[in-house]
């Protein structure tokens, strides 16, 4: 996207497209916010229920009662292990935890505990592919710089008009994954695939439920822009994206008004911009006139913590095994594309796609394990075309369609022994998604489904198919090869798309050949 | 007033951690059987092998830091006390910067060889709401009330 706008810019400005030839260059660095799945906070024993009552998931610790200490969440540490073995970082053996401050009521102690100087994990890499529409798909690498453990805050909602702002705590305190990527992107696209095969990651390792919408994962973006050869531009900070889409809007957005912004003689200025998803636009926030001073701390209520990097090592009460927590790593995103494309042969954007969607995937290989003998290309073509078409087409998140693996292999049989034809295929998915239960052979039978294969009655058809496209007729028979499909076209919209085709051109043919 | 149950976050690592050259050394773990003394503070006053500072000149804050210092402490610094309070509590800090601490590594905690407690993942707190609110200055509805915080340019304007 990035460069697609140089393009279009020097197209329309003469002047610029004088100048040196040197690119500008977008470059785009991600912070990642994780919530670690789990049923209690970091430090303290509240729950931590998506929707809670307002200021009910809240323990003593979290309002910061005086006289109430941190005492850290195991499963937290081993969430955090985990994702940092799967996204290939060096786990560190002792790591620490620290006080950043800052002044807002929905961090009721005025500082976060987080960890700074030594963080849990550091130097990982991210390897994914990116898919821009209209264009082939490539593979990125992306380094982690660090994977660090820290508490989240509350919850303010800001009343303008009584100038106040009400602050619900159920959130302050919940168990934080903060990833920083390396600057590495150019692009929105590769930023949305990264955060993108980030969630199909940390969903194996069940770690983060990814909700985007719950608040459980959220994408900041450091944007910046400058010549190809220069050093990097002055960044700016996009914060509150709340959906894969509007992750790569976003920054196709920042980088756009970054570039127009130079072209205009102006200058980018390091701020923080929020993403207001309804008008589509980055807006500056009030920020920090100076540098925030966050006056890091170590946090003396928490010792060091200490994990066992011994191979072959067992975890004890309080002292965590990585060696142990490595064995627990499930098949990752890229492992699966791979073997899909192996055993299977599939090509690397099916794979992909079947990736990407879980559900998708599990259909596959559940029809394919019970459906010996049809084409893999045919299952893959009808769950990708046909069923996540219709659910895109209803914007219906395809792990809500409600069609069992079982309905769509009986679609599948029913199509690959010609029984039905792929219209009819189509409309038994519209069929099954309203009426999930219902038994595929018998929608077939009450909707007239079945496919026409009876010689008699397709030639019939066809005769008047061929008296009432006399024009294409003519044509035909003079060589016009291409004219058959007005004739196949009328055969269907005579049968009601019930004709199987493949006989209906080989009868076409025939009658064609003979009338000659 | 509220019941707070002891709770200890940490405890002496049994187990004893190997190949940390730099932080852990297993030998100094500390014993707290082997201390003799309840405490290192002096129970009688000693004379201050510091430099005396208060005779230095004046110390100068412009206003700009004085500013800074407020919005980040939120304490506020316009009367006379206050000023004079920051100003000693810098001479006092100011007592230490002769001690050469290069190469030395900084000691974060006197706990440094001891194993951080962990938890297991189980809810056990929390659902207090109507206690914690009662010591709240302004409520509204379950909601604590505070004065504005971070919010869009945009929507300030308005």
């Amino acid at each position: 996207m990035g460069s697609y706008v140089i393009v279009r810019r020097l197209a329309t400005q003469p002047k610029l497209a004088k100048a040196p030839k040197r690119k500008w260059k977008s470059v785009v660095g991600l912070e990642v916010h994780a919530q670690i799945a789990s049923a209690s906070k970091l430090f303290s024993g509240s729950g931590t229920a998506f929707g809670a009552p307002l200021n009910t998931a809240v323990a003593y610790f979290d309002a910061s009662i005086p006289g109430t200490l941190p005492v850290l969440n195991r499963k937290c540490v081993e969430s955090g292990i985990k994702t940092a073995l799967a996204l290939g970082c060096r786990v560190n053996e002792v790591s620490m935890f620290d006080r950043k401050h800052y002044f807002y009521a929905d961090l009721p102690n005025g500082y976060q505990i987080t960890q700074q100087r030594a963080a849990l994990a550091n130097s990982g890499l991210m390897t994914f592919p990116v898919i821009t529409p209209g264009k082939k798909v490539y593979y990125k690498s992306v380094n982690l710089l660090q994977l660090q453990l820290e508490q989240d805050s509350g919850k303010s909602l800001h009343d303008e008009h009584l100038k106040r702002s009400l602050v619900d705590l159920n959130r302050a305190g919940l168990p934080l994954m903060e990833l920083v990527f390396a600057p590495d992107l150019e692009t929105g696209e590769e930023a949305a695939s990264l955060v993108k095969e980030l969630m199909l990651i940390l969903k194996r390792l069940q770690t983060c439920s990814c909700k985007m919408e719950e608040g459980a994962m959220r994408v900041d973006a450091n944007i910046s822009i400058h010549k190809e050869g220069d050093p990097f531009g002055v960044r700016t900070e996009v914060k509150n994206i709340g959906s894969v889409r509007s992750i790569s809007q976003a920054i196709s957005y920042e980088i756009n008004r970054q570039l127009e912004l130079v072209a205009e003689g102006g200058v980018v200025t390091n701020e923080t911009r929020s993403w207001d998803a309804e008008n589509r636009r980055t807006i500056a926030m009030r920020d920090k006139e100076v540098l925030q001073d966050y006056r890091f701390m170590p946090e003396p209520n928490l010792p060091p913590l200490h994990v066992n990097l011994k191979p072959g090592s067992s975890s004890t009460n309080d002292l965590i095994s990585v060696a142990a927590l490595s064995k627990e790593i499930p098949e990752l995103p890229e492992h699966t594309r791979q073997r899909l494309m192996e055993h299977y042969k599939l090509n690397a954007e099916t794979a992909i796609i079947l990736v990407n969607e879980p559900v998708l995937l599990d259909h596959f290989v559940n029809i394919t394990k019970s459906l010996v003998g049809v084409p893999t290309k045919l299952v893959t073509n009808f769950l990708i075309n046909d069923l996540l078409t219709y659910c895109n087409k209803l914007s219906l998140d395809i792990e809500d369609c409600a069609i069992s693996a079982s309905a769509l292999k009986d679609v599948l049989k029913s199509l690959h022994a010609e029984q039905i034809n792929l219209q009819a295929a189509r409309q038994l998915i519209q069929l099954l998604h309203n009426n999930p239960t219902s038994d595929v052979s018998q929608l077939i039978g009450e909707h007239n489904l079945e496919q026409i294969c009876d010689m008699s009655t397709i030639e019939a058809y066809c005769q008047q198919a061929m008296v009432n496209q006399p024009k294409a007729v003519q044509q035909y028979q003079k060589g016009k090869s291409k004219a058959l499909f007005a004739i196949v076209g009328e055969v269907a919209k005579l049968s009601a798309q019930k004709a199987n085709m493949k006989l209906v051109v080989n009868c076409l043919e025939k009658l064609l050949k003979t009338q000659k | 007033m509220l019941q707070i149950s002891a709770r200890f976050y940490c405890k002496i690592a049994k187990q004893q951690i190997s190949e940390l050259p730099k932080i852990s050394k297993p030998s100094k773990l500390l014993d707290f059987k082997q201390l003799h003394h309840p405490t290192k503070v002096p129970q009688t006053p000693v004379p201050t092998a510091f430099p005396d500072a208060t005779n230095n000149s004046e110390i100068e804050i412009d206003a700009k830091t004085i500013q800074l210092l407020e919005r980040l402490s939120l304490v506020d610094l316009d009367s006379e006390q206050a000023l004079a309070t920051l100003k000693s509590s810098i001479q006092f800090a100011d007592k230490i910067e002769h001690i050469d601490t290069h190469n030395v590594r900084p000691l974060y905690t006197v706990l440094e060889h001891q194993q951080l407690q962990l938890r297991n993942d189980r809810v056990a707190e929390g659902d207090c709401r109507e206690q914690l609110l009662r010591i709240a200055k302004v409520t509204d509805e379950d909601y604590y009330v505070s004065p504005p915080g971070n919010i869009p340019l945009e929507q300030l304007d308005k």
